[in-house]
């Protein structure tokens, strides 16, 4: 179940990354900046956020922080998605 | 036109109230506890940002911010509650969570604020309103994993 998860998170992150590339280069030089520290910060929340379920009792656990991490990039990915029809 | 904002103003101004009536729900119970609960039965905190929000960019600016107020507080909430269930060894990493969403937020809204034009200002609300929303609600499902 666990790399199930992983499988599908992988997936998710390949879209994202996809679309945070996209908005970058739709961006200004002043967003672009910006959109780097949002992205590096965002990688830093997902990992301390998905720690804090790791964290939690009994092999349940396992499987909560690696639904956290493809939950986050899912939704990260669709904001950016959202983001590259703003620009 | 003008009926709009007035009408949009006047919502704002219903959903500022509204706050402000909860906060002192708790210490005066009275008659006007049941209109406040009839109010909330009819308008729970709004999932959407834009609906019922309309107008020009400072009216809609202050609309989403009054609708971020109640996720705000369901939040703080939240968080204090997923703090007391952790478990000793999660309370610090739930901490440490909290404060990096804090500067992903900061950063991320702050992205919206260097778009182009006075829309720019309203995607920033706009931002500030579903993060909000989305942490309160994840912490809302996650105080119950313990």
């Amino acid at each position: 179940m666990v790399e199930c998860l992983a499988a599908k998170a992988a997936r998710r992150d390949k879209r994202m990354t996809i679309a945070y590339q996209r908005a970058l280069r739709a961006g200004e030089q002043k967003q672009r900046d910006q959109l780097r520290v949002a992205q590096r910060l965002w990688i830093q929340y997902r990992d301390a956020n998905c720690l804090y379920y790791m964290f939690g009792e009994g092999t349940i656990a396992r499987v909560e922080s690696a639904d956290c991490t493809h939950r986050m990039t899912k939704q990260r990915a669709e904001e950016l998605e959202g983001k590259e029809d703003r620009n | 036109m003008r009926t709009h904002l007035t009408a949009i103003a006047i919502v704002a101004a219903l959903l500022s109230t509204s706050v402000v009536v909860h906060a002192q729900d708790a210490a005066k119970p009275d008659a006007a506890k049941s209109d406040v609960a009839k109010m909330d039965q009819a308008k729970p905190a709004g999932d959407e940002s834009d609906s019922d929000c309309d107008g020009g960019t400072l009216q809609l600016i202050e609309c989403i911010g009054a609708k971020t107020q109640p996720w705000d507080k369901r939040l703080n909430a939240a968080y204090k509650s997923a703090l007391a269930d952790a478990r000793p060894e999660q309370r610090n990493a739930l901490r440490a969570a909290q404060r990096a969403w804090i500067t992903y937020r900061d950063a991320n809204c702050e992205y919206y604020n260097l778009g182009e034009g006075s829309l720019s200002r309203v995607e920033v609300a706009d931002c500030d309103f579903r993060m909000t929303r989305d942490r309160a609600k994840e912490l809302e499902n996650g105080s119950g994993i313990n």
